[in-house]
């Protein structure tokens, strides 16, 4: 019994001064952590909301992220030593009903008051966010967090709910747990054991969060830095863009402009992808994923948020090749536009870009050319008054 | 059975010989056992979603 009590004083010294330490190594106090393009960052509240200093921009967007991150024209890169410090949020398969949780559960952290999403046409096919992929990128701690935002008004909550309830459906055990949040942190409706448990289990969570994302931060090789450059370190835009076209020439030398290496992946289905997308004459323009964008719109309103769409292209080259109508891919364009416009949201339109040589690694994520101009319309934004 | 039963006597041995010693091993033991627990904890994939496998777009 002794041994027990002296193990258990141990264990509670060792945990302690853990958390100490890792609260305090969490903050980086340079760009590593918001430019560092990883699935987990997405979901931690902790490290997220520690990370957002005054140079810090949040960027929402998916899998593009994941890709050009070993060329200079990755905002990795890009933005490795300038003031502008954009806190990259997402890998595949997130779209705008997860970011609007997030982007709720942050909001409080934010000191720019700025968000800018990435929109991809593919995320407006017909069935909106897989319930799947949905489940797989939620956080709990980040619905909570939401939850918790006294900004976000009864509609928000409820149409996110709502949404919520229907694609986590294949997690039960994870719904439980939303719901007990939901009964403490917004209904009111629970009992004085249920909000002990919420507070506990919501405490344990955040533990989880910082010890885990610390943990994959030291194997990422994310180190404390000594503070935001004092200059903005503006990056030359127009030699980038000519260097990415020079390295494009160099690279890509197939029909659709995207790297070699895709291409030839690509090549021996090239057969089967020929005008297989002809009828697709509502393709992009219907679907779920328009109500969750006008609900991240939302959230933006409510919490005073100033937001940026994003419109990337597809690449015309390739879906001119598969069919996909013309006319189509102009409708959904003119939607997020007409969207925006509604909600007096900014937008960078990369709609004419579809035949730009080089503005994509594949066929659907952005490649140097691409990854440039959007770079380059995110500091702009983050620069405007 | 007797590399056991050898095994504990010589635990029993040890702990009336050196019973700071012995002492010491039950806290490493238990705090050990606390540790894994903590790190489980910490590191573990609590979801019951089914497991989604990436595909490109």
């Amino acid at each position: 019994m002794k041994a027990f009590a002296a193990a258990l004083l141990l264990f509670l010294v060792t945990v302690t001064a853990c958390h100490f330490y890792i609260a305090k190594r969490i903050r980086v106090d340079n760009t590593a952590f918001s430019t560092w393009a990883r699935e987990e960052k997405s979901i931690s509240l902790m490290g997220l909301s520690a990370n957002m200093n005054e140079g810090s921009m949040p960027v929402f967007g998916s899998s593009e992220f994941q890709h050009g991150r070993d060329t200079i024209y990755h905002p990795q890169n890009l933005f490795a030593e300038t003031r502008f410090n954009p806190m990259l949020i997402g890998a595949g398969y997130y779209q705008s009903l997860g970011h609007s949780i997030t982007l709720a559960a942050i909001e409080p952290s934010m000191t720019v008051r700025k968000a800018v999403l990435i929109l991809s046409p593919q995320w407006f096919r017909k069935p909106g966010v897989l319930d799947q992929a949905y489940t797989s990128r939620f956080a709990e701690i980040l619905y909570a967090g939401m939850l918790q935002n006294p900004k976000v008004s009864e509609e928000s909550k409820a149409y996110i709910s709502e949404r919520t309830h229907k694609l986590l459906a294949i997690d039960e055990k994870t719904l439980e747990h939303v719901d007990l949040h939901e009964k403490v942190l917004w209904k009111q409706e629970s009992s004085e054991a249920e909000q002990r448990q919420e507070a506990l289990w919501n405490a344990f969570l955040k533990e989880k969060d910082l010890f885990s994302t610390s943990f994959q931060m030291i194997t990422a090789g994310i180190r404390k830095g000594s503070g935001l450059p004092s200059e903005e370190n503006e990056p030359d835009w127009s030699a980038l863009l000519a260097q990415a076209e020079k390295d494009g020439q160099a690279e890509n030398q197939n029909e659709f402009f995207i790297t070699d290496e895709t291409y030839q992946r690509l090549v021996p289905h090239l057969p089967e992808k020929k005008d297989m997308n002809a009828d697709a004459f509502k393709g992009y323009q219907y679907g779920p994923e328009f109500d969750d964008l006008r609900q991240f719109l939302t959230i933006c309103q409510e919490t005073g948020i100033e937001p940026m769409l994003v419109i990337l292209p597809v690449n015309g080259y390739y879906y001119d090749y598969t069919g996909f109508p013309k006319e189509a891919r102009e409708k959904y364009y003119q939607k997020i536009r007409d969207l925006a416009a509604e909600f007096d949201a900014k937008t960078a339109d990369f709609a004419d870009q579809e035949y730009t040589e080089y503005f994509f690694e594949d066929r659907v994520h952005i490649g140097k050319t691409g990854w440039v101009m959007v770079n380059e319309s995110l500091y702009e934004f983050y620069k405007q008054d | 059975m007797k590399v056991f039963t050898n095994f504990i006597n010589r635990i029993e041995s040890i702990k009336k010989d050196h019973p700071k010693l012995a002492f010491a091993c039950q806290v490493l033991g238990y705090y050990g056992l606390m540790m894994i627990l903590y790190l489980y904890f910490m590191l573990a994939n609590l979801s019951s979603a089914p497991k989604f496998v990436y595909t490109q777009f």
